[in-house]
């Protein structure tokens, strides 16, 4: 299940660059789901130990060049856990797709310090701030413009206890 | 600084008033530029954002494959005027670095830890430097212009920047029979001395008992319940100027305000101060690359001149832009020149005219 919390905690996964550098192994690359992630996200194919762009394959970089949107999604998806706090706000608008499906059998706490949008049909969350669970994407964004965005707005904002 | 006087003189300069980067290595060629002291890059995932950061790393520390010029006002930046903050080094050092720098660029990544530092906001604030962010938000407590946030464009190997933001730039209001306003300052009062026959918005709102002076953070909100509540043709009005980090959000109750067939028009102009420096009396006309480093926003330089000018204060609308008051018996200032120039006509200026006013 997905779940929306505003604003970051300690023990979410914030630093996700050097997390995912920390969990990395070589057989995620072979999942389908995260070549599918990364041709999705980062426009490239990994071949031979590396990635190559595929608007131009003569661009390669090695898998630490992914995005950080990238990087979390396929540690959301490989790693082993119950449940998972990460920092949702590494996340662009195109990685919600995929945190919504990654989140159908995994435990997945966002904790947002921005507007993430969703697609609105495929929306299914539960809000930590209301203690329940969307009853859409219309009462996901009524939250937002009510008191999700007092995290980005506000220097002085505290999290709600966990 | 120097105040430029006259339109024209302002436009000629404005062409060299802006930083411009050009960062190129074997994979991307960067061609940014940017306006003012406080920028954004936002953006989806794969989007490049945090690669230039990489890339500006790696020209400061001289890699061969990596060339690349900073501009700042059309003048080379020497290497020692552009810092690269990413998530490496420990944070005194960063805010060492920011407190004895002046005039650089500093580029800012996302997981810096300078964002968690406690009083970031002071330090942007005080500081007389270039920023520009790599970040996922806009934060509120900063005054960013809506203009002055950005997405990266990628075309082949060219990277660019370009607006994510767009201004209203309205050109008609016509039949409007309640303003909104975003705060309860001297923008405010300008509506209500010089429109009185249309509805402006209380100065302040009621919530959990206590009377809260309107602020543009929660302008939205203001725009959601007035809705709720029956009103309609609606004139919104916020300055553009420090606006950028709510500007998402009022986009998505204008959404729902057309949903329900709700006439809305927006102004957003750059601030309340700038439009009365446009008015013919000054003539003086001021966008966010007139700040450079040294005012946050534009909103700030303006009422920083007009205090210059005519001893203004935001907190009040002085009676020079009343245009129901003759300042012929005006004692404030021992020399006015507005007095010996003002046409109290001039006063309702540009888009405001198409007000249906009496």
């Amino acid at each position: 299940m997905l779940s929306i919390f505003w604003g970051v905690t300690k023990d979410c996964y914030y630093y996700i660059d050097r997390e995912f550098t920390e969990e990395l192994e070589l057989g995620w690359f072979k999942e389908p789901a995260v070549l599918e992630i990364i041709r999705d996200i980062d426009n490239c194919v990994f071949e031979s130990s590396m990635c190559v762009d595929c608007t131009d394959p003569s661009i390669i970089f090695p898998i630490s060049g992914l995005s950080t949107g990238s990087k979390g999604l396929i540690m959301l998806l490989m790693m082993e856990y119950d449940s998972i706090r990460i920092w949702g706000t590494a996340f662009g608008d195109n990685c919600s797709k995929w945190l919504l499906k990654i989140a159908e059998k995994r435990n997945i706490t966002l904790e947002l310090e921005h507007f993430l949008k969703f697609p609105p049909k495929e929306f299914r969350a539960y809000s930590c701030h209301s203690k329940r669970m969307f009853c859409d994407y219309h009462d996901y964004k009524n939250e937002v413009l009510e008191y999700g965005f007092h995290s980005w707005a506000y220097e002085d904002f505290e999290p709600e206890e966990v | 600084m120097d105040f430029i006087h006259g339109h024209m003189k302002i436009l000629s300069q404005r062409r060299y008033k802006m930083l411009e980067i050009s960062l190129e290595n074997r994979k991307f060629k960067f061609n940014l530029v940017f306006y003012g002291k406080l920028n954004f890059i936002l953006g989806d995932s794969g989007g490049h954002k945090s690669y230039l950061a990489e890339v500006a790393l790696n020209y400061l520390d001289g890699l061969h494959r990596t060339k690349g010029v900073f501009r700042l006002d059309g003048k080379v930046l020497t290497q020692e005027r552009i810092l690269v903050f990413d998530n490496k080094n420990n944070l005194d050092s960063y805010i060492v670095k920011l407190q004895n720098i002046h005039n650089c660029v500093v580029i800012i990544d996302e997981f810096c830890k300078i964002h968690k530092e406690r009083g970031f906001g002071r330090i942007i604030m005080e500081s007389d430097n270039y920023f520009i962010f790599i970040s996922r938000k806009v934060y509120g407590f900063l005054p960013v212009n809506v203009q002055s946030v950005y997405n990266l464009a990628r075309n082949g190997r060219m990277i660019t920047n370009v607006n994510a933001y767009s201004k209203f730039n309205e050109r008609f209001f016509g039949d409007i029979r309640y303003i909104l306003t975003e705060d309860s300052s001297g923008g405010r009062q300008f509506f209500v001395k010089n429109f009185p026959d249309i509805e402006t918005c209380s100065s302040f709102v009621n919530k959990d008992g206590k009377k809260h002076s309107r602020d543009n953070s929660q302008l939205h909100n203001y725009l959601l319940q007035d809705i709720n509540y029956g009103k309609d043709n609606i004139l919104v009005v916020y300055d553009s100027s420090a606006y950028a980090s709510f500007y998402p959000l009022l986009l998505e109750v204008l959404e729902e305000c057309q949903k329900k067939h709700k006439k809305i028009k927006v102004l957003d102009w750059e601030s309340f101060e700038a439009y009365l420096l446009a008015l013919p009396v000054f003539n003086e006309v001021y966008g966010a690359d007139d700040t450079h480093c040294q005012f946050n926003s534009v909103e700030l330089l303006c009422e920083s001149r007009l205090k210059e000018l005519i001893n203004y204060n935001k907190s009040s609308l002085p009676a020079c832009f009343n245009r129901m008051l003759s300042c012929g018996s005006c004692q404030n200032f021992s020399t006015c020149q507005l007095k010996a120039k003002l046409d109290k006509a001039d006063i309702i200026s540009g888009v405001l005219k198409t007000i249906n006013y009496k």
